[in-house]
């Protein structure tokens, strides 16, 4: 094994899993000081993740929204953006998906199925368009533009579900009525919740992989996010790059969100994600960006995240507790610096790595 | 932003465990036991530190469990997101639990769908009513009407400006319940007395989340003359209080004891009118224990069964005369033996 690559795989590998097992490490200290079983716990939260009746197919759909959305702020890292409203893109995603699917009944779902699944997209793809545009146009950091819009799209969820054109006049719950049957997604294994949504997330993983890797569209994003000013001298037109790059991002969480109504609860409720897209930001830094890695990283998160409720009923830990393990785990990888020290491990220089960590800081004075 | 909640969490676990109450399940059920009977509460996504109906639910839980002769043993799981409720409730299920308690209307279709398929365990549902529920299916419902009249004989024997303020959330019947209760109570008390009150338009986006709203509204009535307004809309009507606080008026709170839930308020807060959700919580769980569960699928708690009432006075209690005491327990016992209405038909 050559020296670089075996740098490279400990960057890619190492930190990540060390920051996983720090995560769990403070978590458990806290579990100690509350005066339960860390041990237990965390037998609890494997076993409802994976070991228990039904458990497994409900990790995997926990995770099928992570991979849509890890995959949307991965994209944007690589262009030098910080995605940081996949939360709102994903609703608009979802209000788009229950629109479509809410329309043309009696459509059969080869034909109804895609078409709500494109409109999700659409919804993300214009929620993140236009703080694209906003950063291309007028220098409006995304991190601000695309955090308020989540905001303008909770708000504007409750408008329309809560008593509002989409809402459900049958139900004294806020939701949009349920979807059209026939733009259901299929379910994969039956007596389960795990859906034909999971076969798109593996997919889109490896043609996300090729339009970064193998497409000039995906090397002018990579470009921009090294250097603009190097992307400039080259040709190639920043401010383009930037929203189509925000807009795919968008795109790809929008189709989590349609993902999520079509495949699993069937309509829109009220506080229909708590986190998923914020959760997607530790996803897509757990994978370095890296198109690949977001499987590994989503199945982790959607684990954690299923196996979180059996680990309450067990031992009453808090469902809270995961969120202290992704906490301390975006902490290490965003500072793997702190890794080395800790561990006493020397510098290794690795392209992707400082990638992430300029994005984390969101800097890019170059617009 | 999820990280900040963790590092919150964190902060949170520490807290509980410095103050010596980690929140664990509580398991009960003495010697003479022959069965213990699981209950399982699966909240909304409000949580467990909600201090209102989610908490109060669990503490109706905890209520059950230190009843040592209904040997019932206790869970909680806190949702993470609308799509856990199934999901959690299905937890219990394969935990051979025996009954369920949700809390709350976003559980309301859940419920139903999980309790029709599974007709052999039970399920109540704080706060929710059903027009044709199965058998195994309780809702348990207030007569917040009567709570919002106890409230008002306070409210109209206290003003001294003969003028009382309402803020209300949106025109539903529970809402709708507490001000027809609330004012008709202050009529009782103090015929004369002017009462002003307002609902939230359904504009939609801020329904019950309006605070700033709610403080306009209230502001706008002290001008008009108020010295006590009655916060009944979540967040919105928090906003009512906060008003009260800043001008130095009194207030009334909603649902709980808002002087322990919301302390923002402690300085306006003369009462609470209260739906005793944690009672009604046990008294179900009674029920499934004791082989008595309602056949109609509804539990309405009232004056009759100490389901609503008010809150302790707290500050104000060396406050409020004697008389005004007498007259609220008075009226208490006429709500429930049907002597005194409050004026709510339907």
């Amino acid at each position: 094994m050559s020296r670089a690559l075996r740098q490279r795989l400990f960057a890619a590998v190492f930190i990540p899993v060390i920051s996983v097992a720090c995560g769990f490490v403070v978590a458990g200290v806290a579990v100690v000081i509350t005066g339960s079983d860390p041990l237990a716990a965390f037998t609890a939260l494997f076993q409802g993740a994976f070991t228990n009746p039904r458990a497994f197919p409900e990790t995997l759909v926990a995770m099928t929204p992570y991979v849509f959305l890890g995959l949307a702020v991965a994209l944007g890292f690589r262009a030098g953006l910080f995605n940081i409203g996949a939360e709102g893109q994903f609703y608009l995603g979802a209000i788009f998906g229950v629109l479509a699917g809410n329309s043309l009944p009696g459509t059969p779902g080869i034909i109804h199925i895609p078409l709500a699944l494109a409109f999700g997209m659409l919804g993300g793809f214009i929620w993140a368009a236009v703080p694209g545009l906003l950063k291309a146009r007028f220098g409006a950091h995304e991190v601000i533009t695309t955090i308020m819009l989540n905001y303008v799209a909770f708000q504007l969820t409750d408008f329309l579900i809560n008593k509002g054109p989409m809402s459900d006049p049958h139900s004294t719950a806020p939701r949009t009525p349920f979807i059209d049957p026939g733009a259901q997604l299929p379910i994969l294994l039956s007596g389960s919740r795990l859906h034909l949504g999971l076969i798109l997330a593996v997919i889109a993983v490896p043609i996300v992989w090729f339009l970064l890797e193998r497409t000039t569209i995906g090397f002018r994003i990579r470009t921009v996010g090294f250097s603009q000013g190097a992307a400039r001298a080259a040709g190639i037109s920043v401010a383009w790059t930037l929203v189509l790059t925000m807009g795919i991002s968008g795109a790809l969480a929008g189709l989590a969100g349609a993902d999520e109504i079509l495949g699993v609860s069937h309509y829109m409720p009220a506080s229909f994600s708590v986190g998923y897209g914020f959760d997607s930001i530790a996803v897509a830094l757990l994978a370095r960006s890296n198109p690949w890695a977001i499987l590994p990283s989503a199945f982790l998160f959607g684990a954690m995240r299923n196996g979180a409720a059996f680990m309450q009923l067990q031992t009453q830990v808090s469902s809270d507790l995961i969120s202290i393990v992704q906490a301390i785990v975006i902490m290490f990888v965003a500072a793997p610096v702190m890794v080395r020290w800790i561990f006493r491990l020397r510098e290794v220089p690795v392209g992707g790595l400082q990638i992430t960590q300029r994005e984390t800081t969101g800097v890019s004075s170059e617009t | 932003m999820r990280s900040l909640r963790g590092i919150g969490a964190l902060a949170a676990l520490l807290a509980t465990a410095i103050f010596g109450f980690a929140c664990g399940g509580t398991t009960g059920g003495g010697t003479s036991c022959t069965k213990t009977y699981n209950v399982g509460l699966v909240t909304d996504v409000g949580k467990l530190s909600d201090k209102s109906f989610n908490a109060n639910a669990w503490k109706g839980v905890q209520d059950a469990v230190a009843d040592k002769s209904l040997c019932v043993a206790a869970k909680v799981i806190e949702s993470n997101q609308p799509t856990d409720y199934q999901k959690n409730m299905q937890l219990f299920i394969d935990q051979k639990y025996d009954m369920i308690v949700t809390v709350g209307f976003l559980l309301g279709d859940d419920t139903l769908a999980v309790a029709k398929a599974n007709p052999t365990i039970k399920f109540a549902i704080v706060d929710y009513a059903y027009t044709t529920p199965p058998a195994n299916l309780t809702g348990l419902v207030f007569r917040e009407d009567q709570a919002g009249f106890l409230a008002g004989i306070v409210a109209g024997k206290m003003s001294k400006t003969h003028t009382i303020g309402g803020v209300y959330g949106l025109d539903i019947p529970p809402v709708h319940k507490y001000r027809v209760g609330y004012e008709n109570g202050a009529k009782y008390a103090d015929p004369t007395i002017k009462t002003l009150g307002v609902y939230q338009p359904p504009s939609g986006a801020k329904s019950f989340n309006d605070p700033d709203w709610g403080k306009q509204q209230a502001t706008a009535m002290f001008g008009q003359g108020a010295d006590i307004v009655f916060g009944a809309g979540g967040n919105t009507g928090n906003g009512a209080l906060l008003a009260a606080v800043q001008a130095n008026k009194l207030c009334v709170g909603v649902d709980v004891d808002q002087f322990v839930s919301y302390t923002d308020a402690d300085k306006c807060l003369l009462t609470s009118a209260e739906k005793h959700i944690a009672f009604a919580v046990t008294t179900s769980i009674t029920d499934m224990v004791k082989n008595t569960w309602p056949a109609n699928g509804l539990l309405t708690f009232d004056a009759t069964n100490a389901g609503v009432g008010i809150s302790p006075f707290h500050n104000y209690d060396s406050q409020v005369p004697a008389d005004v005491k007498t007259m609220v327990a008075d009226a208490l016992k006429k709500l429930a033996d049907g002597t005194l209405k409050t004026g709510y038909t339907g």
